[in-house]
């Protein structure tokens, strides 16, 4: 995997293959940025970099070590990640073990703790030790989605790699290279996507992200005619298949907020439902302000209980009420 | 060999260079002279302000093989031991790692023996907050009585956590966040022996985001020195730190000033598509909102807001124009917008929101100016109620002319086309006609003073009678209290009570009270209603004649047919 794949990131990538160039590489790197934005893409290749033996400032991709690494059967990259919900701390133990082994092959060991968000307390306290001073030719590759999760003495022994948004073209060349469906769906893809080239590419999947987004059109339809025993029993269907709900609210929050957005400027570029433009103009037309600012409020409250385990099914429906009661 | 970060290879090794805690090197310097060191210390403070690096140079200057003298010479084959961390007479533990009583409970085993190369055997546990309970107590008779060369220096950022039992058995020093000016010396100091350029401002801007942690801006610092090879410029942090120069913070407080959402809500967008945090620049607007309100508030700024002359003088002409309470409410809101992205995964959305709040014309979020407002329309009421006309106050559907009528009125004024004050509300009968045509045209309506009543209104007022009738005459409300409506019809209330109440049903029935209770409810709903007085058991026996219309006009029961559809059932029993 070569750094020179990882679309977008410009910036990022120039920062850490000088830190490679000069010597300068740290021992600890936090990589963070929204989901699908390519944390773990990016973490990945330059995990690969760091291990390659050729020391191009980019993996060669052929010599043995990256050829291994591309199966994952390299001795000298582990990966941490989430067992079940957390990082526990018997893996952060499991780590500190191996860390103190010297390096098999490449020339140094390299650890990716993938969405370290999710570390309990106790791990992440057992982390800190090692992670400010780790052994030797150790170096820890951290991703997370929102920084400020972390405990601020982790977040303060790793250098910061902030990801942005990847821009819209690159993510269009991206799909089609990648044979995800025709040129068009891929305009469309990189326009909703909003940046993050993971999305997009999940969203590509046959029966997955573009069949979501019907579905929140068709449940905002409802919600726009105030059809409730039509919503309670879409809110019915969605206890069924819990796992798409976080996906379908996020779909629903973007579009309340492109109504609001356009409602205040009427400015295409700030737009991201980019091709519901009509229905935009029409249905912003006669909504109020506050109505708009309501329902995004609602929104925020229930994705935020549904995270916090409160009854599902009756928070979806206490959502469809209040937003169908407005309308 | 690897290459070791900017914050590790500048540990301080002794006392001199640990930067802004000059209490702290002091008296544990004196301590070491005066021989008169503690058996336990506890260092606590926030990250990155040196405590485990003041509990290493500790550790060297006792068992200095020079020593022990206020520095250890960083020379001897002790202290070199330590630095390098092969000190078999420095024992550093994990206590995050090493949290169980089996691990304490080893230590109290190895504590009994004799140092093998130093004067001391020193146990530095670090992040002790993260020991157990058990583990704790465990420790407990150890830390208080330990053999005589034995010194614990406990470290940790959270010393809430840590039971009070061990706390009153150490000696406590509280690690200060470390100056900005401190900061700025040491990474010039750094950056000078690097031999890297760097402009006194970018340092500055690193210290700022360092946020009192040195260990955070030599990270910065490093990562500054990888990004613009050799020299360390202020678009270098800002692009490193993904935070945005002052400019920007001037052109979305004009577009604010300006009321230009769009502008504002463009200028959002640019900063997340040059990947900037969302949540990084929230807090520098809120912290820039500051500097705004100290310049208008404060003649001299001085030392309080560390900007150059240029942008004082930019930052008070925006200052004056917005004005103390618009930029309070900013404040507020952004604020208010940073606590809640912590949680979210969509900061931008909560930064436009917070934006388009701010360029809002009208302030409703001033607390004075809503609470004149709240006042008049109680004036208002109060005159209209007391004011010899029947006006209507009943909570429900009664009065709707009116109720709009008071809503116009606070609209007009909110809308804020006329400045408060310029439209006096003139408490006179006369005149409210002119003020509010719509409440003279609803009271003009219930001239005749027979207003019709349904027994949902009384039953919704019986409260307030209730308590108006307590001002009027208390002990009618005595009396009244045990009964309760039941219906309303030609004009008349019945009362239902209780058979045991019989009492309370004759005077409330006696004409002083049932005057007082008539006029009240008069003034209440409207409606000049004359009480009749039942017996619950009576009321009973008589089939309900009005029983069908009455359910049909059930608010609740109509919005459930209009919600689910359908026939109404009654069920009857």
């Amino acid at each position: 995997m070569m750094m020179a794949n990882v679309i977008g990131h410009k910036q990022p990538k120039m920062i850490l293959q000088n830190a490679l160039a000069e010597g300068r590489v740290a021992h600890a790197y936090l990589f963070h940025g929204p989901e699908g934005v390519g944390k773990t893409t990016l973490a990945k290749a330059f995990a690969n970099t760091l291990l390659c033996r050729e020391g191009t400032g980019d993996a060669c991709g052929e010599c043995s070590i990256c050829r291994r690494f591309a199966k994952g059967g390299l001795p000298d990259f582990f990966l941490v990640e989430p067992q079940g919900n957390n990082i526990k701390i018997e893996q952060v133990r499991e780590l500190q073990k191996t860390a103190s082994f010297k390096p098999y092959e490449a020339s140094r060991k390299v650890y990716l703790i993938s969405r370290a968000e999710t570390m309990t307390r106790d791990a992440a306290n057992c982390l800190l030790k090692i992670l400010e001073d780790p052994p030797p030719d150790t170096i820890f590759l951290l991703t997370a989605v929102n920084p400020y999760n972390l405990l601020p003495t982790i977040v303060s022994r790793c250098q910061l790699v902030t990801l942005g948004k990847v821009p819209q073209q690159e993510i269009e060349q991206f799909l089609s290279d990648n044979n995800r469906g025709d040129p068009e769906t891929a305009v469309l893809l990189a326009t909703l996507c909003n940046g993050l080239p993971g999305k997009a590419w999940s969203m590509a999947e046959p029966d997955q992200g573009l069949k979501t987004r019907e579905l929140v059109f068709q449940l905002y339809e409802r919600i726009k005619k105030g059809d409730i025993s039509e919503l309670l029993k879409k809110a019915e269907e969605f206890e069924k298949n819990k796992e798409i709900m976080p996906e379908v609210l996020e779909q629903l929050l973007l579009w309340y907020r492109d109504q609001l957005i356009w409602k205040e400027t009427s400015d295409k570029s700030l737009i991201i439902n980019i091709d519901k433009i009509e229905e935009l103009k029409t249905d912003s037309e006669y909504k109020d302000k506050s109505y708009l600012i309501k329902s995004i409020q609602n929104i925020l409250e229930a994705k935020m209980q549904i995270s916090r385990n409160v009854n599902f099914r009756l928070t979806l429906e206490v959502l469809m009420l209040r937003l169908a009661e407005c309308a | 060999m690897s290459y070791v970060a900017l914050y590790r290879e500048w540990r301080p090794q002794n006392f001199f260079d640990i930067v802004g805690q000059e209490h702290i090197s002091r008296t544990l310097q004196n301590a070491l002279k005066n021989n008169r060191t503690a058996h336990a210390y506890l260092f606590c403070g926030p990250r990155g302000t040196g405590k485990t690096t003041t509990a290493k140079v500790m550790a060297k200057a006792l068992n200095c093989l020079n020593g022990p003298g206020v520095e250890p010479c960083n020379d001897c084959e002790n202290c070199r031991r330590v630095t390098g961390g092969s000190s078999m007479d420095v024992m550093e533990i994990d206590a995050a790692s090493n949290r169980g009583i089996d691990e304490i409970r080893d230590l109290r085993e190895k504590v009994k023996f004799a140092p093998t190369e130093g004067r001391y055997r020193i146990y530095i546990i670090d992040e002790v907050h993260m020991l157990t309970t058990e583990a704790f107590n465990a420790l407990l008779k150890t830390l208080e009585e330990p053999p005589a060369h034995v010194i614990f220096v406990l470290a940790t950022t959270e010393p809430h956590k840590i039971p009070l039992t061990i706390l009153s058995r150490c000696q406590r020093f509280d690690f200060r966040r470390i100056s900005l000016a401190d900061i700025v010396n040491r990474l010039k100091v750094v950056v000078d022996d690097l031999g890297i350029q760097a402009d006194e401002e970018a340092l500055g801007l690193i210290a700022r985001s360092a946020e009192g942690g040195m260990r955070d801006a030599l990270s910065v610092l490093d990562q500054c020195i990888s990004f613009g090879e050799k020299s360390v410029t202020v678009s270098d942090v800002n692009d490193v730190l993904g935070t945005v120069n002052s400019d920007y913070m001037f052109q979305m407080t004009g577009c604010f000033l300006e009321n230009d959402v769009t502008q504002s809500l463009r200028l959002v967008d640019q900063l997340v598509r040059q990947g900037k945090d969302v949540r990084q620049f929230t807090k520098d607007l809120t912290e820039f909102f500051r500097n705004l309100l100290l310049t208008e508030v404060c003649t001299d700024t001085g030392e309080l807001v560390a900007v150059t002359e240029q942008i004082l003088e930019q930052m008070k002409n925006q200052a004056s124009a917005l004005g103390k309470k618009r930029i309070t409410s900013f404040i507020d809101t952004f604020s208010a917008a940073e606590r809640e992205m912590k949680w979210t995964s969509q900061p931008r959305l909560l930064l436009e929101l917070a934006v388009i709040k701010a360029g809002e014309k009208t302030q409703t979020a001033d607390y004075e100016e809503l609470n004149s407002r709240i006042a008049k329309l109680e004036e208002l009421l109060a005159a209209m109620s007391t004011g010899g006309q029947t006006v209507s106050r009943a909570p429900g559907m009664q009065a709707p002319g009116v109720q709009s009528a008071v809503m116009q009125s606070a609209g007009m004024q909110s809308a804020g086309k006329q400045p408060i004050g310029t439209q006096k509300i003139n408490m006179q009968k006369k005149s409210k006609a002119e003020t509010l045509p719509g409440v003279q045209k609803e009271t003009g309506d219930s001239a005749g003073e027979t207003q019709s009543v349904d027994t949902e209104t009384v039953k919704k007022c019986w409260q307030e009678i209730l308590d108006r009738i307590k001002k009027v005459r208390m002990s009618a409300r005595a009396f009244l209290i045990e009964g309760e409506p039941v219906e309303v019809y030609n004009n008349c209330l019945v009362l239902g009570f209780a058979p045991e109440y019989g009492f309370h049903r004759e005077k409330v029935e006696q004409p002083e009270n049932r005057n007082a209770i008539e006029q009240v409810i008069k003034e209440v709903t409207g409606a000049s209603l004359k009480i009749k007085c039942k017996f619950k058991n009576e009321l009973d026996m008589r089939p309900t004649a009005d029983s069908g219309s009455d359910t049909k006009k059930d608010p609740l029961l109509e919005k459930a047919v209009s919600l689910f559809g359908g026939d109404v059932i009654e069920i009857e029993d």
